[in-house]
């Protein structure tokens, strides 16, 4: 049975899919100057991290939630927002991989010159990135309050028999 | 032998002939009375039953038609058989009526007395309704049923006969009486149609206008669907996500400003401490090193992304992509907000060794690898504050122009659009068909 997403479960949604995008821009711009301890570093890199996997599961939850996904049309709904789930696993990927080796880096001495042309190509990659998971992740909220992903409508019948 | 006394008992049936007398001809009659019931039948096929009261006085006909066959039989006289009419009735029992009948000229075999196909009266009991066959056996006496109208059971054409007649008794009479009433109204009865309406109320009738009644409608009705309209939300989801864009696209149109802004003071700072010696630059540029690449990358960031929600660059048709390489959009901003991006980032270095500049424990080898360093930087510094600034002035020009809003709008997200139908071979294939 198809259900509309109600707008006060929107707009908790939303708002909280812009908060977790706003902790990950201040982590990304501010975290060079909060390097007065690895521990601290350590735990900012953590919460940064922890704030993506929430941001992901928001979006599935959000996907689940959708009338084609609950008519068993998955394939439909990923390649829809394919650009999305790529855009925030690599960011992800890159996320890891540059803290990783920051704090290997600089768990000694946090203030320590470590940067190499290796780790400027990553932090660049991971910086731009993130530009673009900001932009899709922010695209892809915007267009799941469309209430059409949430009723029946003979497309989705259509597609149904198809793939029946 | 034939017993003469049931014989004189006896008259010929009403409407019967005599070769109707061997079956008992149960054409119906009008049911306008009941007779008391019958006795069962005797062994001769003589129905005998006790005393039979007179029809009662209910239906006149055929009570006038009972007398008189009571006074025929009194009088002895020969009663001649009537021609078969619809008002006969089958004899089923013989009853006191049948011991006064006056005895037919021919023997006449022992037959029934008609009854009405509706009734068999026994001992004063009505005992089953059955129709008319050709049997001539003593029958319970049925008991009479009130035909109804519309009923299509009957087959019986002497039932049928009667009920016309009924009918067309009933409505001689009764049209008769309807139309006296109808044209024959008196003047005092005339109907007057007023513009009012009367209410029953506890009180009594309270006559009201039809006019007010039919205003107060229309208020009321006006007002519950004020009142509706008021309860129920008038935004929906995708409202309230353009409503969100547009207050991003408003905060972020005002730190572009103020990001063009700061990039043309930072680039005449640097520009000027450069003059006076990469140390001055350094001792005095060091301590805003890093926040000002930290602010860069924030400002950016948000700029790169207004920007591209301006274009809507994930959605790219035909049309925008003509208009934009022949500049009539503002999808060049996009490449120079990230080219300032991209460029602030790839300086970052430079900028951190900046801040943990200290002339004791230089970053650089020496002085030589500085100098060139610092050049380096100083020329990077400039493009990445210029590509903010031109980006800026591309936005000025139609700063409230959004594409994405537009397309959120207007429902336009086609979920249709670039998927490809599923080929129907393929679908079969798949579900193993």
């Amino acid at each position: 049975m198809p259900t509309a997403m109600h707008l006060g479960r929107y707009k908790l949604i939303l708002w909280v899919q812009y908060l977790l995008l706003v902790i990950d821009l201040f982590m990304n711009s501010f975290t060079e100057l909060l390097r007065f301890e690895n521990v601290i570093l350590l735990v900012l890199y953590v919460i940064q991290d922890i704030c993506i996997l929430f941001a992901v599961i928001v979006v599935f939850l959000l996907f689940f939630n959708t009338y084609i996904f609950q008519a068993g049309l998955v394939g439909i709904l990923i390649n829809k927002f394919k650009s999305t789930i790529i855009v925030v696993f690599v960011y992800f990927c890159l996320c890891i991989g540059l803290h990783v080796w920051g704090m290997t880096m600089r768990w000694d001495d946090p203030n320590k010159d470590i940067w190499n042309n290796g780790y400027i190509a990553l932090f660049v990659l991971q910086r731009t990135a993130a530009v673009l998971y900001y932009y899709t992740y922010k695209r892809s909220a915007l267009r799941l309050g469309d209430p059409r992903l949430y009723q029946d409508s003979e497309w989705i019948r259509k597609e149904f028999e198809k793939r029946r | 032998m034939s017993d003469p006394a049931p014989a004189r008992r006896k008259l010929p049936p009403l409407g019967q002939t005599g070769s109707d007398v061997g079956s008992l001809d149960r054409t119906p009659r009008k049911k306008k009375k009941k007779r008391p019931p019958a006795t069962g039948d005797s062994p001769d096929g003589e129905t005998h039953s006790p005393g039979r009261a007179l029809p009662k006085p209910g239906s006149a006909r055929s009570l006038t038609e009972s007398e008189s066959n009571l006074e025929t039989a009194r009088s002895g006289r020969v009663i001649p058989s009537r021609p078969k009419s619809k008002k006969t009735r089958p004899s089923v029992n013989t009853d006191t009526l049948e011991d006064i009948e006056d005895e037919d000229e021919s023997p006449r075999p022992q037959k029934k007395r008609t009854k009405p196909r509706e009734q068999l009266v026994e001992n004063g009991h009505i005992v089953s309704d059955e129709p008319v066959t050709g049997r001539s056996v003593d029958r319970p006496k049925k008991k009479k049923k009130k035909k109804k109208v519309g009923m299509t059971e009957s087959t019986n054409i002497g039932l049928e006969a009667d009920l016309q007649e009924l009918e067309d008794d009933v409505i001689t009479e009764a049209t008769d009486s309807y139309e006296e009433i109808r044209y024959g109204a008196p003047a005092f009865m005339r109907s007057e149609p007023l513009n009012k309406l009367f209410i029953e109320q506890k009180s009594g009738f309270k006559a009201a206008s039809k006019e007010k009644i039919a205003r107060k409608r229309a208020m009321n009705q006006q007002q519950q669907a004020l009142a509706l309209a008021e309860t129920t939300p008038t935004k929906s989801t995708i409202q309230f996500a353009v409503s969100s864009q547009n207050i991003f696209r408003t905060f972020v149109l005002f730190l572009q400003g103020l990001l063009a802004g700061v990039c043309l003071w930072q680039i005449i700072t640097v520009y000027l401490l450069s003059q006076k010696g990469y140390d001055v630059l350094l001792e005095q540029y060091k301590q805003l090193a890093m926040p000002v690449q930290c602010m860069y990358y924030f400002m950016l960031a948000l700029s790169t992304v207004a920007v591209f929600d301006k274009n809507d660059i994930a959605r790219p048709n035909k049309s925008f992509i003509i208009r934009s390489v022949t500049m009539q959009t503002t999808a060049i901003a996009c490449l120079f907000y990230l080219g300032g991006l991209m460029f602030s980032l790839s300086i970052v270095n430079i900028d951190d060794r900046i801040s943990q500049y200290d002339p004791e424990k230089s970053p650089w080898e020496d002085d030589a690898a500085r100098d060139s360093e610092l050049k380096k930087w100083v020329t990077l510094n400039l493009v990445r504050g210029l590509l903010p600034m031109l980006g800026w002035f591309v936005i000025s020009i139609s700063p409230k122009s959004d594409r994405l809003v537009k397309n959120l709008e207007k429902a336009d997200e086609n979920i249709l659009e670039g998927i490809e139908p599923v080929d129907q071979d393929t679908a079969l294939r798949s579900s193993g068909v």
